[in-house]
């Protein structure tokens, strides 16, 4: 008798608990496929567009999988982007303010986190207070300081007027490298965040072992929180590349930035057409001022600014996602 | 010959300088400030000078001099009474805006927790669908899609950009079996709010996912020999540990959203399109006053139920 239902008690709930488990599992899978379905539809969407043939471009049938592959948008929107000279320039200008900023957020981050001097929390909750404030919104006196560019008085009373740094990407990176680019508070927050993660101790060791305070800075502090340094690089690189905002007000000429380039072609995508049609094949000329090809058009362009960075996400990806985990972030 | 050898040390000493004679605390203080430097000159420079002007400027009627620099002509609260009672639009956004952000806010987080314990377990095939997941980031905003769905919107004209999930095609079906329009429509809209809520939780995700990573094993250990059911696990321990990740999400979120209103355009097109500069400042003026306000108001409710375990 005591036997049986001890039985019981064993067989019962591990049924129930492999249904449970199988159940969870499904729901989990139905869950994740959904919404990779949600996140990935546009994009696989816009890639089927991309490579139908410009002919085909209406018929629904090719919604999904194009009726006939071609090229011919790729070739087309590249000459809209002038992307043989935009790609690689957009490339090293943005890793130049990724390093930039990323340089400025761990210094102010670690400042934040370790070393004291009076008067440091008000600062941070200055810092926080950047966070909160969209920079959108003084656009015209920062334009304006960048127009009449001085520090302290020391250019004018140097050459007698201020310098006009509109129009110069090093208004961008002067932005950047102190700190105020964009959403330079949220990569400082993380910073500090990652360092107050780290024991103590580590530095402890380096001090007492003789090293001095920049070197110790230098080959253990930064090495340890790699993690956070590869989030805070990969989230700025990405947000400067897509960010139009900094580069249009400041530095507007910039036709090479992909994105300005790709803001301005989608913006009248007829004049852009209009532009290149004398190297637009001949077979394909009928379609311009075509609204569904000029749509597709579209979609290629926003898929070749949107690319490389899928490209580099490949690369960093599995870093990236174990590095947020390890950054401490969350402290 | 020992005299000599204590005679160089000593000038030796002397000339290693002031800095070696500072105390560690003091030291790091001195490396503390230089560090900091350059963000403190950014931030007066580039963040809190253009900030006074500006509020200087809402109480002016500002225009540009063709010779360079700004004249200002001081009109007391003209802009402020023009961008609060006299403008058509500005007040309006703000309240959609608003309202937006309350609705918006609790869904994002809702659906990055869930996200981040979906990705969170062990299951065959994290390594893609966390990839995928992080997708959001990178489309950063999701606004270049949105822009290329907006125009060929436009050029297809109406209802063409929806399509993307085929939603469309389903809504025809499900209208010619006879449910009402409205129905159908709110589906739609939920369909395309679900893209919005997913492509501006990227972030978030990623906050929660190291959020539930750093919880230590030993609490759920605990829970287990104490019997809980995995739903009061779920509530006393992943969500309480995880509480203060809440807070940081939801003040990244709201100024995520504000920063993306359609204020900002209003105020770009009123004082660079119209050149009325006073007008535009007075309306940044409210809206960050707004933000602040919202922003400190969320922090500050929900500082009162966050747990830290320190």
């Amino acid at each position: 008798m005591i036997k049986k239902r001890k039985y019981e008690h064993m067989a019962k709930p591990s049924l129930q608990k492999r249904l449970k488990s199988f159940v969870t599992g499904a729901f989990r899978y139905l869950l994740i496929v959904c919404l990779s379905y949600l996140i990935l539809a546009p994009i696989l969407i816009n890639l089927s567009t991309a490579f139908t043939n410009p002919r085909d471009l209406a018929f629904p049938s090719s919604m999904w999988i194009p009726a006939r592959f071609s090229i011919e948008n790729w070739h087309v929107s590249g000459l809209m982007l002038n992307y043989g000279k935009s790609l690689p320039y957009t490339l090293g200008f943005t890793a130049i303010i990724c390093l930039l900023q990323t340089a400025s957020a761990v210094m102010a981050g670690y400042t934040f986190a370790r070393l004291k001097f009076p008067g440091r929390n008000i600062l941070f909750a200055l810092a926080i207070f950047t966070i909160v404030v969209p920079p959108q919104m003084f656009m015209l006196p920062q334009y304006l300081f960048f127009k009449e560019f001085d520090i302290l008085g020391i250019f004018r009373a140097i050459t007698g007027k201020p310098i006009n740094l509109l129009g110069s990407s090093i208004s961008l990176f002067i932005l950047n490298a102190f700190g105020m680019g964009l959403k330079s508070g949220l990569y400082i927050y993380i910073f500090r965040q990652t360092f107050r993660a780290l024991p103590k101790e580590l530095e402890e060791a380096a001090y007492i072992d003789g090293a001095g305070f920049l070197r110790t800075f230098v080959s253990i502090v930064l090495p340890s929180a790699g993690a956070g340094i590869l989030t805070v690089a990969v989230l700025s690189y990405v947000w400067s590349w897509n960010d139009p905002y900094y580069v249009q007000l400041f530095d507007n000429t910039n036709v090479n930035f992909l994105m300005l380039a790709f803001n301005k072609a989608t913006g009248s995508v007829d004049e852009a057409l209009a532009s290149i049609s004398s190297k637009v094949p001949v077979t394909y000329a009928f379609l311009l001022k075509n609204p569904v090809y000029e749509s597709a058009i579209a979609k290629t362009a926003a898929l070749l600014v949107f690319l490389p960075l899928v490209g580099l996400y490949m690369i960093v990806q599995r870093k990236f996602v174990q590095g947020v985990e390890r950054s401490g972030i969350v402290g | 010959m020992s005299n000599g050898a204590l005679e160089t040390r000593a000038p030796k000493e002397r000339r290693r300088g002031w800095y070696y004679r500072l105390g560690f605390p003091k030291k790091r203080a001195l490396w503390g400030i230089i560090f900091l430097l350059p963000w403190i000159l950014g931030f007066f420079l580039m963040f809190l000078t253009p900030m006074i002007e500006m509020i200087i400027y809402s109480f002016n009627d500002v225009g540009i001099v063709a010779t360079g620099g700004v004249s200002k002509e001081f009109v007391k609260f003209d802009n402020f009474h023009q961008a609060l009672l006299v403008d058509a639009t500005f007040v309006p956004s703000v309240v959609e805006t608003l309202f937006e952000a309350v609705l918006f806010t609790p869904l994002i987080i809702i659906f990055s927790l869930m996200c981040a314990i979906l990705l969170n377990g062990k299951f065959r095939g994290r390594a893609v669908a966390r990839a995928i997941f992080f997708i959001p980031i990178i489309m950063a905003t999701g606004l270049m899609m949105e822009r290329v769905t907006n125009l060929s919107g436009q050029m297809l004209g109406e209802g063409q950009g929806d399509n993307v999930y085929g939603a469309e095609s389903i809504a025809r079906l499900v209208m010619s079996i006879g449910i009402g329009k409205e129905l159908v429509q709110y589906l739609l809209d939920a369909v395309n709010d679900i893209f919005e809520i997913a492509s501006m939780s990227g972030i978030q995700i990623l906050i929660f996912l190291a959020a539930l990573q750093g919880i230590s094993p030993a609490l759920y250990e605990v829970a287990k020999i104490e019997g809980a059911t995995p739903y009061e696990t779920f509530w006393k321990v992943t969500v309480v540990m995880v509480s203060p990740m809440i807070l940081t999400c939801t003040i990244y979120t709201l100024a995520d959203l504000f920063m993306r209103s359609e204020i900002v355009d209003l105020v770009y097109t009123i004082s660079f399109r119209q050149s009325h500069y006073g007008l535009g400042a007075a309306m940044s003026c409210v809206y960050i006053l707004v933000n602040v306000i919202v922003i400190g108001a969320a922090a500050g409710l929900i500082r009162k139920v966050v747990f830290y375990y320190d």
